[in-house]
């Protein structure tokens, strides 16, 4: 009797950490886009932040950076500013308050879900955003991370 | 009303010409996407307890009501235009200024390096919070710490008229940024009261160009930044002598020289601030004298004030998000007149006018609360405990009458909405 629920017990862990592996590998990792044709197909993490905190304005080919960004809510954002720029959300808020209301820096545009995202990144020149999922589109590209 | 008057003198023509550079560059529909704007409104009301530093009158005011509207055009891949037109009705003070017009040109943009050049009237962005303090979803309470961010001494550092040469530069070690600005400062009509109180009437002028430096250093991940800010203010004063004075004042200088240092801490659900300043202080001129009396006849006066001396100030505060809407704020701050009387006593006993040891320092705690309702709307709320009057009397203000309360209170409630 005991070895037999010893041995459900054992089974129902290994059913349960089967799962949770498979919802994390489900789970899609934030990943950056950019409008093709492309500046750079890898970019450090260093120039994505600069460029996501108004500090680099310009690819450097002298073009015209436009960032996009997901509402403040949505969860891909909050998982974007943890894990790309790795920043808590409150941080990048107030430091976006701070740029624009000083005119130092002009506010990223908000878009309001993943479809408009590509939209925008497919259609825009020097268009920066990101997505939590892989969907392939003409004129967007998908950025590796160094 | 002539103080609002004269402040539009300059602030109608700057508009209008804004104004007219804007309609046919965004009648153009392919431009509209080139211009942003922003702004917001807000209102609120205080209550002091006693002393005079907000209002003309201690207890309850409204006077409180603040505005802007600020927008940015995009000239070129590295030109902007960026402007914000400010009215402020802040206790004793109501103006209405441009707050900042400038060109902002981005001249290098590397992976790792870029660098920048403004021209205009540029915000000075000194410390945590200068460069936001007078906007409400951005400062983290509706008073900032005044052992800092001393309101009588705003002018100073609001914004400059000049140039202004910004940089930023990563390293796999974190990340560089620094600016330096050169430029006169605007004096108002504030600033003159403030220094000298109501008593001698005169003018305020800028004798040289104000230098503001700051370097800040963030580690990769940012969860910390450290800066250092340097200005060195000048103030030149001239009497407008009545016919009914007894006694005049001849023409002086102050010379201020500013060491900022600033720390930032943050975690998941809380962050840190450290402020601690070091000022060093002079005066020149100020000679005490008798109108309508040639020099041969004139008694030999001490000074109305001589200034020479080294003062630091200081502030930590904690905030801490009860959740995405709600933080709640504790701050202790201190701030001296002079580090050789730190309690104000030797102050007090040479005082001709009696003036107490308490109006040479001040030690304040605040507690306060951010509530953001929507990406709109916010309302702050808050409660600030002194013990001294330094803060409100600060340099040589003759007259201190106003400021009789060691121990007072300020509460302050505002709701904002930002766009």
């Amino acid at each position: 009797m005991y070895r037999r629920i010893t041995s459900l017990y054992s089974s129902l862990v290994i059913t349960l950490v089967c799962l949770l592996v498979s919802v994390s590998s489900n789970a899609n990792q934030v990943q950056v886009i950019t409008h093709t044709p492309p500046q750079n197909t890898v970019m450090l993490r260093t120039q994505i932040k600069a460029i996501y905190l108004g500090q680099q304005t310009q690819w450097p080919d002298g073009s015209k950076i436009t960032v996009f960004i997901l509402n403040s809510n949505d969860p891909s954002h909050q998982s974007f500013i943890k894990e790309v720029l790795e920043l808590y959300p409150y941080q990048f808020r107030r430091r976006w308050q701070k740029l624009s209301y000083s005119g130092f820096g002009v506010k990223p545009t908000v878009v309001n879900n993943k479809e408009e995202m590509l939209l925008k990144i497919a259609t825009v020149p020097g268009a920066i955003g990101y997505i939590d999922e892989r969907i392939m589109r003409e004129g967007v590209q998908y950025v590796q991370i160094d | 009303m002539y103080k609002l008057i004269k402040n539009h003198f300059i602030l109608l023509p700057a508009l209008f010409s804004l104004a007219l550079v804007s309609i046919p560059l965004v009648s153009n529909a392919n431009n509209l996407d080139k211009l942003s704007i922003g702004g917001f409104v807000s209102q609120g009301v205080v209550h002091t307890s006693d002393n005079q530093f907000f209002d003309e009158n201690d207890d309850t005011s409204f006077n409180m009501t603040e505005a802007s509207l600020q927008a940015n055009y995009q000239l070129s891949s590295s030109v902007k235009i960026s402007g914000q037109v400010m009215y402020r009705n802040w206790g004793k003070i109501e103006s209405s200024v441009l707050d900042y017009l400038m060109l902002d040109y981005s001249f290098l943009s590397t992976d790792t390096t870029n660098m920048g050049l403004r021209l205009g009237r540029i915000k000075n962005d000194f410390g945590l919070y200068n460069l936001t303090r007078d906007i409400p979803s951005a400062r983290p309470s509706i008073f900032l710490p005044q052992s800092i961010y001393l309101d009588i001494l705003r002018d100073t550092i609001t914004a400059s008229d000049g140039i202004s040469i910004y940089a930023n530069h990563r390293f796999s070690a974190g990340n560089l940024s620094w600016h330096f600005t050169y430029g006169l400062y605007n004096v108002t009509d504030d600033l003159i009261v403030s220094i000298l109180g109501p008593t001698i009437k005169g003018d305020f002028s800028v004798p040289e160009h104000t230098r503001y430096l700051k370097f800040t250093w963030e580690p990769p991940q940012g969860d910390w930044l450290i800066s250092l800010g340097y200005s060195d203010p000048t103030a030149s004063f001239e009497q407008e002598l009545a016919s009914t004075d007894q006694i005049g004042v001849t023409p002086g200088q102050f010379n201020y020289e500013s060491y900022l240092l600033s720390y930032q801490y943050y975690a998941e659900n809380w962050d840190f601030s450290l402020e601690y300043e070091r000022k060093k202080t002079d005066s020149s001129g100020f000679d005490l004298y008798i109108p309508n009396v040639p020099e041969q006849f004139q008694p030999d006066f001490p000074p109305l004030f001589k200034l020479k001396n080294v003062s630091d100030a200081f502030y930590g505060q904690w905030r801490y998000l009860l959740s995405n809407e709600l933080t709640f704020m504790l701050r202790y701050g201190r701030f001296v007149s002079d580090n050789n009387d730190k309690n104000g006593e030797k102050f007090a006993a040479a005082s001709a006018i009696n003036a107490p040891a308490f109006s040479r320092y001040t030690k304040t705690f605040t507690t306060g609360l951010n509530w953001q309702i929507s990406e709109h709307w916010r309302i702050d709320l808050e409660a600030h405990y002194f013990e001294g009057t330094g803060i409100i009397s600060p340099l040589v203000k003759v007259d201190t009458s106003q400021n009789t309360s060691k121990y007072w209170q300020l509460f302050a409630i505002q709701a904002s909405y930002s766009f």
